[in-house]
């Protein structure tokens, strides 16, 4: 990456005018797309691709794979909405304290899973996460299984608006918030990746004895990395709060959640920088494209079959939610990569030594 | 007396836990995946026991066999059409690859069978048991009994016929099986088609009792995991262990305590387990 | 592959996503169902009943009902009703995403749904947001009309009032048959849905003369429910009150029976109990269990609409229409008819003849005596009824001005059926 020699300045691969061109693209596409419909779509995009990536950085870089993700994400929007709901105190000042129990949290759960291999760690984040699922569905100071419903606050100005961060107006402070979570998520990963950090998070995830050999201290690096990845994750989640304005245990830490989170980078491409944002950007519009299509369609003159006869589509786990077609063409879209480009969709783009 | 009654119930679930856990250690075990897709197999051969019922009026007992040799060979073209590619993989592609076919799998029978809950009628081992104030569904024992039976071929196969030998060598060392002259794809293949077998017995044995419909893999798919993995991956006799003790532990934690945490119970059991012995109980390495 | 072609496809797509356009004059009313997740197959059938209403106010059907005789609304000159759906699969987001874009892009006059209160809850937030109009038919929990919203009406009894009608008939019963009941126990799946039957029967248990509540909840996703009936057991109540989807009821009623578990008598908020898979399923074992549901074929003795609009259901799917899908039929019709009578499509004119509503008891093919939304846009004159199963079918047995039979009360113990 030296331009003084004439090449071109490169992130990861993709020059640096095509990095700056997307940056300026996703800027200006609210305000050239003015549907709240498109706006969503780009803005769950980023929101999963702040979280991929945020996930990538402990899955990917340093290779524990995480499906309990869910837990910190949650917890951020729990935070948000408990303060909110409760005594009107929005994110601005609850994101300390959500943070902070998210960093206890990653300590309580990664400290003792650190030492966990292959899939037993990834196993053990499943049910650590799904054991918190089933403590806050039954918790009833948060609502237990129905969850905290955010009551619609009418901004008098702007500056209100801010405070209370709803917006009902427009889409656009939501948008603008989220890229910049985004594009930090971002940058940090891409400082990961090529500096030190991101070498040691590599030994550790490839040659842990090895590193550990050397003298890394494999422990304090899983750890780093757990909280960046955290800390982008619970503020993801305390958006999630202020977007949706409803927090319940499954559309916030379920199981489904912490996979979407780790699908997201794993079918992009982990151990990248870009893989968890391409994974994102064609995922989610995919998806939503799918099932704003192929949804809801029964016919009405079904066949009489009482079992047994092609019927009506479902589905049950994903973002999908088209029904079968999606969540066929969905699950097939996984086979299929994972059989023939088994490092995520960016390996179209990059070779892999 | 409750408490007996506790015990047992416990331990019948438990076999059935075990039974599924059991095919799951298999396939880890011979090559190191973890087939998320397992309880959608279990979930097929409901179905196709419900059909054998309902269009062949095959009584469930008549049709096991079959069922069993039919999944053995759907585990087999599994294996051949994506298993294969998992061999040696790491463990992202392999939860990527296995997930996305559990995705279509679920996907699959909803689209055919529509999101009804199905059940089969009474049949020859419904009706009750009562012994000594102890009340038990019938079904449930045959079940049990069924899956216990299973879990004793399958381990007279592993460890008493050329073939399970040959398993077992290539699960140790695919390197030295391979030098030994064992066919290791052929391994594979009866390992993911064992799998699937056994799993579609202890399907077709649920399906006397439980109710069919395209989420049920999923339910008791997560408690076998867990036995899996406290009772270490790679052993198949530890998976047997862990999924009576998971199924002693469901039960029995949520009755002392609350419904709602009872797989809280066999989480923690897990996560203490591991902290202590990261292979699990008997685990490889 | 280069960057090109990827950014391309990407646009393609998100273009792609767009809703599509129809007629100018039609009345267009979007619909959010749960065709996907744990409670496709009610959202499926439950659409099925949307789609068959908006089928009967379209076009000409021979049936005793408003609109059904005649084609589309008659006072927009026929204009029919156009509708969009989409799935929400059971996520409050998708539901508060899909509602913004019927709204925007679809161009809705007015909303229907959502089967999930968690659903119903954030949609209707976006609707009250854009001022649009947002009629459930289906999501009864109380704390959807609590919120004082000027869009959103509900045509359904909630938990509230299901628990209270619970109540009434138990102390009736109890009354009637002289046989005690004061210890009560809640078996409930533990979502938005289940929780809210046990936060209401919480609430007023003691001023129906009972003394004791145990509360067993579980979670969506559990195999089995041997210790829930193992700690029922040994709590040994006298009354069940049951919220269970498909699975879980019947499951919960084998395990009553291998467990021998008999209390007096298990009320269940309809869904699972409700469905006629559940006594396909259990044959003589569901007889004795109460259902409270809003549909009954009995009903059809008084009007005639409620036999027709079953065998036309019948006709479409198959399956004989239930508890749910009626009720979402009715809230269908509750449009239709606000739609009829409001002067334009606008917003406003749609939200008063909303508040205006007043259709008679004999117009719906539910058991309420009525639709008339209070200030918070509850129906107050929404009921249902119990019934029981007895010899495999489901009779209706309170309130007693629809009783076809006698409850049979206390159930009698297992061995003895």
């Amino acid at each position: 990456m030296n331009p003084a020699s004439g090449e071109t300045l490169r992130v990861e691969g993709v020059p640096w005018w095509v990095v700056v061109g997307g940056l300026g693209a996703l800027i200006a596409y609210p305000l050239v797309f003015t549907m709240p419909f498109h706006q969503h779509i780009v803005i769950m995009a980023l929101l999963y691709g702040t979280l991929g990536t945020a996930w990538n950085i402990l899955g990917g870089y340093t290779g524990q794979v995480s499906i309990g993700h869910g837990v910190y994400y949650g917890i951020g929007a729990y935070t948000a909405a408990y303060f909110y709901v409760n005594f009107g105190l929005s994110p601005w000042v609850s994101w300390p304290l959500a943070l902070m129990i998210a960093f206890v949290a990653a300590f309580v759960i990664g400290l003792p899973t650190f030492r966990l291999r292959g899939h037993y760690f990834v196993l053990a984040s499943v049910f650590i996460a799904e054991a918190v699922y089933i403590i806050i569905s039954n918790w009833d100071m948060v609502g237990g299984a129905i969850g905290l419903e955010y009551p619609i606050h009418r901004a008098e100005s702007s500056l209100d608006a801010l405070w209370h961060l709803q917006f009902h107006k427009s889409k656009l402070p939501y948008y603008y918030g989220i890229l910049t979570l985004f594009v930090a998520s971002v940058f940090v990963s891409w400082r990961i990746r090529f500096r030190p950090l991101g070498y040691f998070l590599k030994a550790v995830s490839e040659e842990q004895d090895a590193a550990r050999s050397l003298g890394v201290d494999i422990a304090r690096y899983k750890m780093v990395a757990l909280l960046i990845s955290v800390l982008f994750t619970t503020l993801c989640g305390m958006f999630y709060a202020q977007y949706v304005m409803y927090v319940e245990p499954v559309n916030t830490m379920s199981l489904i959640v912490s996979l979407e989170i780790a699908f997201i980078a794993i079918f992009g491409g982990i151990k990248t920088l870009w893989g968890p944002v391409l994974g994102a950007f064609i995922i989610i519009p995919v998806t939503e494209f799918l099932r704003a299509n192929f949804s809801g369609h029964i016919a009405l003159d079904q066949s009489a079959l009482a079992e047994g006869g092609i019927g009506a589509w479902v589905d049950y786990y994903m973002a999908g939610g088209g029904g079968n077609v999606d969540l066929l063409v969905y699950g097939l879209l996984i086979i299929i990569i994972a059989r023939f480009q088994p490092n995520g969709v960016i390996g179209f783009f990059h070779r892999f030594d | 007396m409750i408490y007996v009654q506790v015990a047992l119930d416990g331990l019948i679930v438990g076999l059935m836990f075990a039974l599924v856990a059991m095919g799951l250690s298999l396939i880890y075990g011979i090559m190191d995946v973890v087939n998320f897709a397992h309880g959608e197999f279990m979930m097929i051969a409901m179905y196709a026991s419900f059909f054998m019922w309902t269009y062949l009026g095959f009584d469930p007992l008549l049709s096991s066999p079959i069922i069993a040799v039919c999944m053995f060979g759907f585990g087999v073209l599994i294996y051949r059409w994506l298993g294969k590619y998992l061999v040696g993989a790491t463990l992202i592609p392999q939860v990527f690859a296995t997930f996305g076919l559990m995705v279509f799998m679920q996907a699959g029978a909803n689209f055919l069978w529509k999101a009804d809950t199905r059940t089969l009628p009474e049949n020859w081992s419904s009706g009750l048991f009562q012994f000594d104030g102890l009340f038990f569904n019938m079904a449930e024992l045959v079940a049990a009994g069924g899956a216990l039976a299973t879990a004793v071929l399958m381990f007279w196969f592993i460890n008493r016929t050329e073939t399970g030998l040959a398993l077992q060598a290539t699960a140790e060392d695919q390197q030295a099986a391979r030098l030994l002259g064992i066919d290791t794809d052929r391994m594979f293949a009866i390992a993911w088609g064992l799998s699937a077998a056994t799993i579609g017995i202890g399907g077709v044995l649920l399906s006397t009792y439980y109710v069919i419909n395209p989420l049920v893999g999923v339910k008791w798919v997560l408690p076998a995991f867990v036995a899996v993995a406290i009772g270490g991956f790679g052993s198949v006799l530890g998976a047997f262990y862990g999924g009576i003790i998971i199924g002693l532990i469901q039960v029995g934690g949520g009755f002392l305590t609350s419904a709602n945490y009872k797989t809280l119970f066999a989480y923690g059991l897990f996560l203490l387990i591991v902290l202590v012995r990261p292979h699990g109980l008997m685990g490889r390495k | 592959m280069r960057y090109k072609t990827l950014i391309i496809g990407l646009v393609a797509t998100t273009v792609l996503a767009m809703g599509n356009p129809a007629g100018a004059e039609d009345a267009r009313v979007g619909v959010l169902m749960p065709t996907s997740g744990g409670a496709a197959k009610s959202g499926q059938e439950t659409l099925e009943a949307v789609k068959l209403a908006v089928d009967i106010i379209n076009n000409v059907y021979d049936i005793d009902l408003p609109f059904a005789r005649t084609k589309g609304l008659p006072n927009h000159g026929g204009a029919k009703i156009k509708m969009f759906t989409e799935d929400h699969g059971g996520r409050p987001e998708r539901g508060r995403a899909i509602a913004e874009r019927l709204i925007t892009q679809d161009k809705v006059h007015i909303l229907q749904g959502a089967f999930h209160s968690s659903v119903a809850s954030p949609s209707s937030q976006v609707a009250e947001k854009m001022g649009i109009p947002y009629v459930t038919g289906t999501s009864e929990s109380p704390a959807l009309t609590a919120r004082g919203f000027k869009t959103f009406f509900s045509a359904t009894p909630t938990a509230n009032d299901i628990a209270r009608d619970f109540f009434t008939f138990l102390k009736e019963v109890r009354a009637s048959s002289g046989v005690p009941a004061k210890k009560l126990a809640i078996m409930h799946i533990n979502d938005v849905w289940g929780t809210g039957l046990s936060k209401a029967a919480t609430a007023i248990y003691k001023d129906y003369g009972f003394t004791e509540i145990q509360k067993i909840g579980y979670p969506p996703s559990v195999a089995d429910l041997k210790s829930e009936v193992l700690q029922l057991k040994q709590a040994n109540p006298d009354v069940v009150l049951q919220a269970a989807f498909d699975a879980d009821a019947i499951l919960s009623v084998r395990t009553y029976q291998a467990l021998q578990f008999e209390p007096k008598a298990i009320l269940a908020m309809g869904a699972g109990f409700a469905s006629p898979t559940f006594i396909k399923a259990l044959g003589k074992n569901a007889d004795y269990n109460y259902s409270h549901t809003k549909f009954h074929d009995a009903l059809g003795e008084k009007r005639p609409a409620v036999g027709q609009v079953s065998a036309e259901f019948k006709k479409r799917t198959g399956k004989p229409i239930w508890d749910a899908p009626a009720r979402a039929f009715t809230g269908m019709m509750v449009v239709a008819d606000a739609l009829n009578r409001a002067k334009s499509f606008s917003p406003e004119d749609i939200l008063a003849a909303l508040r205006a509503t007043d259709i008679k008891g004999s117009d719906l093919i539910v058991p309420y005596r009525g639709v008339r939304f209070n200030s918070k846009g509850q129906n107050e004159l929404a009921n249902g009824l119990i019934t029981q199963i007895q010899g495999g079918k489901h009779y209706p047995v309170w309130p007693s001005g629809v009783a076809t039979k006698k409850a049979v009360f206390p159930a009698p113990p297992w061995n003895k059926r």
